[in-house]
C-alpha cells in the first residue's frame, strides 16, 4: 500500500453537509470496491493528529473520488479542501469486492453516506472487473432525509434498480431501509452487501439471519494507522477457541468487509 | 556517521521502532524496508494469548493520541511457532518486548524463549498502562525491578532492555536496579496514563477507561526524563516520547539518549522513521557533527559546571 501527497483536483460540495473531492494519484494504482484509503490534511500538525478512513468513492485511472460528510474537525478540514492543495493517502487498504454469488440478486443496501463503495462496486461490475452473474443489481438506499440520500443521480443513472427511502418520506418510501430489504428479499434468492450507521447495519444483518439471506457489512471504526499495525480498530468476531466466545480482528487489514453472521453485534 | 552502540549490540542507525507501532513489523515493510530501522522493536508478547481491551481503543487528544490497546498478542508459543519465522532475519536488529501478566510468568516468557537466534534484545515492559494487575507496579519499585531482571536474566542470555514508566516516583532508582543487575539499556518513557472524558454521557471515551498518554504532548516530558536518568546510569538510555522528526531525535540524544525509539508518529505517517534517518545525517552536517554519538549528553544546563 502506498502513501503520498495527493493535489486536489476539484471539491464538488453536496449541500448540505458533504462533498466529493477529487484527487490526483499515482496512475498505477487499481482499486477493489469497498477498499479505503486514510486521508489528513498534512497542515495540521497536532490536531486532528490522527488520518481518517474513507472509502474510495469512484476510482479513475490517476484519479481518486472521496464522499465526505461533515462530522467534526477531522472530516472538516478534509471537505474544505481546495485545488492547488494537497491532501495525505495512504491506501487502498482492506479485502475489497471483487465478486458476488452469480445465483442470486446482488442487493446493495447504503445509509447515507453508506452510499460511498458502492459507485465503485457498480462501475467495476459495469467494466466486467466484478462478477455479479446476469441478475440486474438492486440498491436500496436510505437517508434520514433527501439530503442525505447523496448524490442520488449518481446511482439511478447507472443500469441497476435503485429504491429509496427516507425517515421522514421527503422521497421515496417513508420510513427505513430495513422495510425495503424486507419486501426485496421475498422476491427471490439474494446476496445482500450493506454499508452505513451501525444500528442501520445491525438491522439489516437481522433481516437477513431471519430470511437466511447471506448478508456482509462493511464496517466502519475509529482507527490510528490503517494498516494493521495499531490494533484500535477492533472488531468483535465470533470464536469459540477463546473463552470469551469472541476475538478482536482489525477492521482495516482484516476488513472493512465481514460477513454479518461472524460479529458479535452491540444489542 | 550514525551507528551507535546499545551494550554489546551494534546499531547502524539509533532510530529504533516503538513496541506497539510497529505491529510484528510485516505490516509496516509497505512503506518502510525493515532494515532501515537500527532495530525493529515488535509489539510486546505476553505467556498466554491476550485479546486486547474492548474498544473504542484509540482516543485523539490535543498533540497526541490515548490508547488502551491492552496487548492483544497470540502468545509466546504461537509468536514463536508462527510469527517469528516470518520476521527473523528481516531486519537489521530484531528486537521483542516481553511481558508477564503476573510475577512467575516472567521467567517462563524468558525460559521459553531462551537462547532463540535471531533475536538480539529483549525489552521488558514493566510499565504498561494498559494491563490489569499488569506491569505498572513493577516499574514503581527498584526492588522488584531488580529481582524481576535478575530472575529474567537467568533464563535467558539475550541482552535485556527496561522500559521504564514515566510515574515512577524514583525513576532513576528503577534505572539503576536495572543496571545493576545487568541490563544493557533502559528504554523510556512509556505512555503517560490519562484519560479522555465525554461529559455529557457521563463516561470515559476510551473502552478502558484510562489510556496511555502518547505523540508530541509527552515529548518536553520525555526529555525531562531521560536527561534526569541519564545522569544516574552509565549504561545506554534509549529515549521515547513524541519523536516524529529528525530534529526531535537529535534533542534526545544532547538530553543523554544513546538511541531513541519512534511510535505513535508512524500511525500520521507510516513513512516516518525513513524520513527520519534519511533527514539525520543533513541536520549533523550543517551543524558540524562528525558523527552522531558525539552529541550524547552534551546538554549545556543553566548553572551547571
Amino acid at each position: 500500500m502506498p502513501a503520498f501527497h495527493a493535489p486536489v483536483l476539484s471539491n464538488r460540495e453536496l449541500p448540505p453537509d458533504a462533498t466529493v473531492l477529487t484527487v490526483a494519484i499515482p496512475e498505477h494504482l487499481t482499486l477493489e470496491p469497498f477498499q479505503f484509503a486514510m486521508l489528513s490534511m498534512p497542515a495540521d500538525a497536532n490536531f486532528p493528529f490522527l488520518p481518517r478512513p474513507f472509502s474510495v468513492y469512484d476510482a479513475r485511472p490517476g484519479q481518486w473520488d472521496f464522499l465526505i460528510k461533515r462530522v467534526g474537525r477531522g472530516t472538516g478540514s478534509l471537505a474544505d479542501a481546495r485545488p492547488g492543495e494537497s491532501i495525505y493517502v495512504a491506501g487502498p487498504v482492506g479485502n475489497g469486492i471483487t465478486k458476488l454469488p452469480r445465483d442470486r440478486r446482488p442487493i446493495g443496501v447504503a445509509g447515507g453516506v453508506g452510499i460511498a463503495p458502492f459507485l465503485a462496486l457498480y462501475r467495476e461490475w459495469m467494466a466486467g472487473r466484478v462478477d455479479f452473474g446476469a441478475q440486474k443489481p438492486l440498491l436500496l438506499f436510505g437517508g434520514r432525509t433527501r439530503d442525505m440520500l447523496y448524490d442520488l443521480e449518481r446511482f439511478t443513472a447507472l443500469p441497476i434498480e435503485v429504491r429509496c427511502s427516507t425517515d421522514d418520506g421527503s422521497f421515496g418510501a417513508k420510513g427505513r431501509v430495513t422495510a425495503l430489504l424486507e419486501h426485496a428479499l421475498t422476491e427471490g434468492p439474494a446476496d445482500v452487501l450493506c454499508c452505513g450507521p451501525d444500528p442501520m447495519m445491525e438491522a439489516v444483518a437481522a433481516v437477513c439471519a431471519r430470511a437466511n439471506t447471506p448478508c456482509r457489512l462493511s464496517l466502519e471504526t475509529f482507527m490510528a494507522c490503517g494498516y494493521g499495525v495499531c490494533n484500535a480498530c477492533a472488531v468483535k468476531v465470533k470464536d469459540e477457541r477463546f473463552p470469551q466466545g469472541f476475538r478482536y480482528d482489525r477492521c482495516c487489514v482484516d476488513g472493512p468487509v465481514f460477513d454479518a453472521a461472524t460479529l458479535v453485534h452491540a444489542h | 556517521m550514525l551507528d551507535v552502540r546499545i551494550g554489546p549490540i551494534e546499531l547502524m542507525n539509533p532510530v529504533i521502532s516503538a513496541s506497539g507501532c510497529y505491529g510484528q513489523a510485516l505490516e509496516s515493510e509497505a512503506f518502510v524496508d525493515a532494515h532501515v530501522p537500527g532495530a525493529l522493536l515488535l509489539k510486546t508478547i505476553t505467556l498466554h494469548p491476550r485479546a486486547g481491551n474492548p474498544p473504542p481503543r484509540i482516543v485523539e487528544v490535543a498533540g497526541g493520541i490515548l490508547n488502551s490497546i491492552g496487548l492483544p498478542n497470540k502468545g509466546i508459543e504461537r509468536w514463536l511457532t508462527e510469527t517469528f519465522p516470518k520476521v527473523r532475519g528481516h531486519a537489521s536488529r530484531l528486537f521483542l518486548n516481553i511481558a508477564g501478566e503476573r510475577t512467575d510468568e516472567w521467567p517462563r516468557i524468558a525460559a521459553r524463549i531462551g537462547a532463540t537466534p535471531g533475536i538480539d534484545a529483549l525489552e521488558l515492559n514493566i510499565s504498561c498502562p494498559n494491563v490489569e494487575q499488569g506491569g505498572l507496579p513493577f516499574a514503581r519499585d527498584p526492588e522488584t525491578v531488580a529481582r524481576l531482571v535478575r530472575v529474567v536474566k537467568n533464563e535467558t542470555p539475550i541482552p535485556l532492555i527496561v522500559k521504564l514508566a514515566p510515574e515512577s516516583p524514583d525513576i532513576g532508582g528503577i534505572a539503576l536496579a536495572a543496571q545493576e543487575n545487568g541490563a544493557i539499556a533502559v528504554s523510556l518513557i512509556n505512555t503517560i496514563r490519562a484519560m479522555a472524558i465525554d461529559w455529557r454521557s457521563r463516561k470515559p471515551k476510551l473502552g478502558y477507561g484510562f489510556g496511555g498518554l502518547s505523540g508530541p504532548a509527552v515529548k518536553p516530558v520525555a526529555l525531562r526524563l531521560v536527561y534526569e536518568v541519564a545522569r544516574r546510569v552509565s549504561i545506554p538510555v534509549i529515549g521515547i516520547g513524541g519523536i516524529a522528526t529528525a530534529d526531535d531525535v537529535l534533542e534526545f540524544l544532547v538530553a543523554g539518549a544513546t538511541a531513541v525509539q519512534v511510535g505513535t508518529a508512524v500511525f500520521r505517517d507510516p513513512r516516518a522513521i525513513q524520513s527520519i534517518v534519511d533527514t539525520l545525517p543533513t541536520l549533523l552536517a550543517e551543524a558540524n557533527v562528525g558523527h552522531i554519538r558525539e552529541l550524547t549528553g552534551t546538554l549545556r544546563m543553566p548553572g551547571s559546571r
